[in-house]
């Protein structure tokens, strides 16, 4: 932000302004180099009210004002500037910046081309244009990612890195989309690149934890998410993946203390407050359990994980469950399911609970969505086989069992 | 009162059931630790290692048996071995027998016996394999099982050579059946984990510095073994054969009953961390395994759990064996009820998944040890990993449990009234049961990972009749090992492949309630001979002799 205030009171020779206007603006530029952004936003104020139309006050403003939380005060003061000095491509290129940041990506782009018609050597603006680029092809291949579809995803990313785009980003999509596809070493690879190219970046590092744990291999994904941690202390995704490296490896208690970690510093990740519920019902620490769980459907009232997690803290043998609480099991995943189709462990765990209370018929067509919603999940396979066990259907049950046998195979594969 | 041996008169003659009282307040079950006053002083040597050797903490098998012939139940222990040599080279590591002297004494008569043993041991079966009256043992190890033939006279001697059993791999525990029927028991041994004491693999947090003991899942599994008794004193390997080598486990415990009725035991193997097997015996010298089909592989979450050891037994008097398995904390101890035709989970119905929750145990034993008619449970306690508080909200040694049957298939936890004795947290493994004081009420040794083993002396209030039937098959197998029996309402089965590494040779023992007289025994033998006995005495050991026809 400093390099683009240079830039604009270094500019070109304007319209001049009142001395005093003129000293507001040298005080508020000096304050900003300092650190001092709201004394030197307080100046500027003071020019602009003195001089609403002085384009430089107004550009200064708004290029003070380029911090995330106000980009788009920033913006409003950038365009007033530029409709009043409409040349000035320094302000123009801070308008594109915030633009980009705010992911504005053609009215960026506009701004940026209209720049490289003046001046076609912007070395700023061509970047910027670039990576506006990768971002929109990106953006595709993450729509992609999202709708599902994988392969497409993966076919938008690679066509990038053929053309020699390194961008820690696309890799790290990359990984994901081979990782969803079932290919391990190629997402450990891509998320490696990631790694290499952006070695400061803590986000491949928990990625590269997640793809580990994927795989049980605790002791890496240990030490990549330790990584994380040590490049970026306060990531509470970062912390989030310890937590899940940590009870995944055994050390629940290590878990525990993650996904404390993770909720506080990041409240607003109901996944953090769901899987923190878990930690401590798995330590059998079930008042505090419910708190959370309690406190996180307040805080997150459509995330169906928490309804699941719940249940599952009311059905759990060591909360002593009796007729209301697996009454009120059911209505939580009932509810679960119903803001959620695609939660196969919801559906999964709707029907064991109805399985377990003798509803057999009841129970099925839960188990069976769960079993066709992860179709690798040799445990839905086996509840729907016992479904069937209890309806008498055995041949249905042979069925069920081969594919749990078979997935089972693949797994020892 | 003593022990009696007396032969019935046998008599076949119409059904007439027992009354067994039941109510929602179960006798209270008390337990003395008499190990100290009994001279038990045996110590579970695990050796244990810094590198936390897995071979360490799976140690711990019992058997009670009578040795001598003299009617009183003798506690033997097996032992662990020097690691990485797996050689007994101090007298520390020596497996012990104690001969129980009466009056609730014992003495150490290892040497007299020549049971000081070989290797690192872990398991033992006792049984009568040769039908001569003395009960034989076999002990399971790493890399070495030990066949010792008792020859009736304090000492044994070590067969394993010529009877043909193999060692080579890591056995955990071995148990007798008599799988086809022919009068001879045949042996089972329940293989665990591909293990070498060389490299190793580093388990636990090495930040912290905390090792500790890997996962099965750091290491390969086996299949079981099967060994047919050719009746001449040596055992045919019908692993192959029999269907069993086909199935690759990480077995824990090994346990029989025939779950189906058809006349043929069947077998149950617990696996650590992996679907159990139901071996079903298809009476052709073949095994099916069934133990998904039958619902009995996993929980019905499909998680899998460190299944420990097992007791298969009817314990709400269906007629139908049950089964259960001792797990870690957090998996609660699974019931599988026998609903004929298949089993269904019945760890929540029972109350036993709240009860057990938080437990970790090793050795499971459906027992009634109030002799108010309904079975109980008692579970040796403690966890497998001794760095396990480090990570969970688990404790590694714990106290035993007791869960009293309620007589609606239900459990109440009778621990806490145990008595002060039993409260105490410890490294517990195998548990073997008998009654060794004779006043009918079944005692408990436990062995416990370095320190004396306990001697749960059954101190139960009340005047509870019982019966224990010592069974002498003849045209079955000579133990009696698969006859059912049936006292009124009552059932229960011959077999001494209970829990964890363990076996219990007493009998079959019932509790009576208030009953002055067992108006109607029936016994079922393996041979398919079907015995009646009518109007029996209570509280007394009867021998029981197979009828010929």
């Amino acid at each position: 932000m400093l390099r683009a205030l240079v830039l604009i009171l270094a500019g070109p020779p304007w319209q001049t302004p009142p001395v005093e206007v003129r000293q507001h603006v040298q005080r508020g530029y000096t304050l900003s180099q300092n650190g001092d952004l709201k004394g030197a936003e307080a100046e500027l104020r003071q020019a602009i009210t003195l001089a609403p139309n002085d384009p430089v006050a107004l550009a200064v403003l708004g290029t003070i004002l380029s911090q995330p939380p106000r980009l788009e005060e920033a913006d409003i003061w950038l365009e007033r500037a530029l409709k009043l000095d409409p040349g000035e491509t320094n302000t123009r290129y801070n308008l594109a910046f915030n633009l980009f940041r705010l992911d504005k990506l053609d009215a960026a782009r506009t701004n940026l081309e209209r720049i490289l018609k003046q001046k076609p050597d912007h070395k700023e603006a061509k970047s910027l244009l670039a990576a506006i680029g990768v971002k929109t092809r990106y953006d595709a291949a993450f729509a992609q990612y999202r709708a599902g579809h994988f392969s497409a995803s993966q076919a938008l990313l690679e066509q990038m890195t053929r053309e020699a785009i390194r961008d820690a980003n696309v890799f790290r999509l990359l990984a994901w989309c081979h990782h969803r596809q079932n290919r391990p070493d190629e997402a450990l690879a891509a998320m490696r690149q990631a790694i290499e190219i952006a070695p400061g970046d803590a986000t491949s590092y928990t990625g590269a934890a997640q793809l580990l744990l994927a795989e049980r291999n605790f002791r890496a994904a240990s030490g990549a998410v330790d990584k994380a941690l040590e490049l970026a202390p306060g990531d509470a995704q970062a912390w989030k993946v310890k937590g899940m490296v940590e009870t995944e490896r055994g050390d629940l208690k290590a878990g525990l203390e993650a996904f404390a970690r993770a909720t506080k510093l990041d409240p607003t990740d109901p996944e953090a407050w769901q899987r923190l519920g878990t930690a401590q019902r798995l330590l059998f620490r079930y008042p505090e359990a419910a708190a959370t769980f309690q406190q996180g459907i307040a805080s997150f009232p459509g995330y169906a994980r928490l309804y699941a997690a719940f249940a599952e803290l009311l059905t759990d043998p060591g909360s002593h469950p009796d007729a209301a609480s697996e009454a009120r099991a059911v209505e939580l995943l009932r509810k679960a399911v119903a803001l959620d189709a695609s939660l196969a462990a919801a559906h999964y765990q709707l029907g064991t609970v109805l399985l377990e209370e003798g509803k057999a018929g009841d129970a099925l067509p839960y188990l069976e969505r769960a079993a066709s919603l992860e179709p690798g999940n040799s445990a839905a396979h086996l509840a729907v086989a016992n479904a069937y066990r209890d309806l008498g259907r055995v041949g249905e049950q042979a069925k069920a069992l081969v594919r749990y046998r078979e997935i089972e195979r693949s797994k020892s594969k | 009162m003593g022990i009696v041996n007396r032969i019935p008169v046998l008599a076949l003659l119409a059904c007439a059931s027992l009354a067994v009282p039941q109510g929602d307040t179960p006798a209270p079950v008390k337990f003395r630790n008499a190990a100290s006053s009994a001279g038990i002083t045996f110590i579970l040597e695990n050796s244990a290692t810094p590198e936390k050797q897995v071979i360490e903490t799976m140690v711990g098998g019992v058997a009670v048996f009578d040795y001598d012939g003299d009617g009183r139940p003798d506690i033997f222990f097996t032992n662990g071995a020097a690691i990485p040599q797996l050689e007994k080279n101090a007298a520390k590591y020596s497996n012990l027998l104690y001969r129980n002297l009466g009056g609730m004494k014992f003495k150490d008569v290892t040497a007299a016996a020549g049971l000081e043993g070989a290797g690192y041991c872990h398991g033992v079966a006792a049984a009568d394999y040769d039908n001569d009256g003395h009960v034989d043992l076999f002990v399971a190890g790493v890399r070495s099982n030990h066949l010792y033939r008792n020859l009736g006279n304090g000492r044994f001697e070590d067969v394993t050579q010529k009877a043909g059993i193999r060692g080579g791999a890591w056995a955990i525990a071995g148990g007798w059946f008599d799988y086809d029927n022919d009068g001879l028991l045949d042996l089972f041994v329940a293989n665990y984990l591909k293990w070498s004491p060389e490299n190793p693999p580093y388990c636990g947090d090495p930040d912290r510095k905390i090792r500790s003991y890997c996962h099965p899942r750091f290491y390969e599994g086996l299949p079981g073994a099967l060994y047919h008794n050719r009746g001449d004193g040596t055992f045919e390997d019908v692993s192959e054969k029999s269907g069993i080598a086909s199935h690759i486990g990480k077995a824990m415990s090994v346990s029989f009953a025939d779950y189906d009725g058809d006349g043929f035991m069947d077998i149950f193997v617990t696996n650590d961390k992996m679907p159990n097997f139901l071996f079903h015996n298809l009476g052709n010298g073949k095994f099916e395994e069934v133990a998904l089909e039958a619902g009995v592989a996993l929980p019905d979450n499909g998680h899998e759990v460190s299944g420990m050891g097992s007791d298969f037994r009817d314990y709400d008097n269906d007629g139908l064996p049950d089964i259960v398995f001792a797990a870690l904390a957090g998996e609660t101890f699974p019931i599988f009820r026998n609903a004929r035709g298949g089993f269904r989970l019945w760890s929540h119905r029972s109350r036993l998944a709240s009860l057990s929750v938080r437990r970790s145990g090793w050795s499971p034993f459906f027992v009634d040890l109030n002799n108010d008619g309904w079975k109980d449970l008692f579970v040796s306690g403690g966890h497998v990993n001794d760095t396990v508080e480090f990570f969970e909200a688990a404790q590694y040694k714990q106290a035993n449990s007791v869960f009293v049957g309620t007589g609606d298939g239900t459990f109440r936890d009778a621990s806490a009234a145990a008595g002060p004795d039993f409260q105490t947290a410890r490294a517990h493994r195998g548990a073997a049961f008998a009654d060794f004081n004779g006043d009918g009420k079944l005692d408990v040794a436990v062995s416990v990972i370095g320190e004396s083993a306990e001697l749960w002396e059954n101190t139960s209030p009340g005047d509870n009749s019982w019966l224990i039937l010592r069974l002498q098959g003849t045209r079955s197998n000579r133990d009696g090992i698969g006859a059912r029996v049936r006292i009124g309402t009552q059932y229960n089965h011959m077999t001494t492949s209970t829990g964890y590494a363990s076996s219990s040779h007493f009998g079959v023992h019932f509790g009576l309630g208030k009953a002055t007289v067992a108006k109607r025994i029936e016994i079922r033998w393996p041979s398919g001979i079907e015995q009646v006995l009518e109007n029996v005495p209570v509280n007394q050991v009867l021998a029981v002799r197979e009828p010929e026809k």
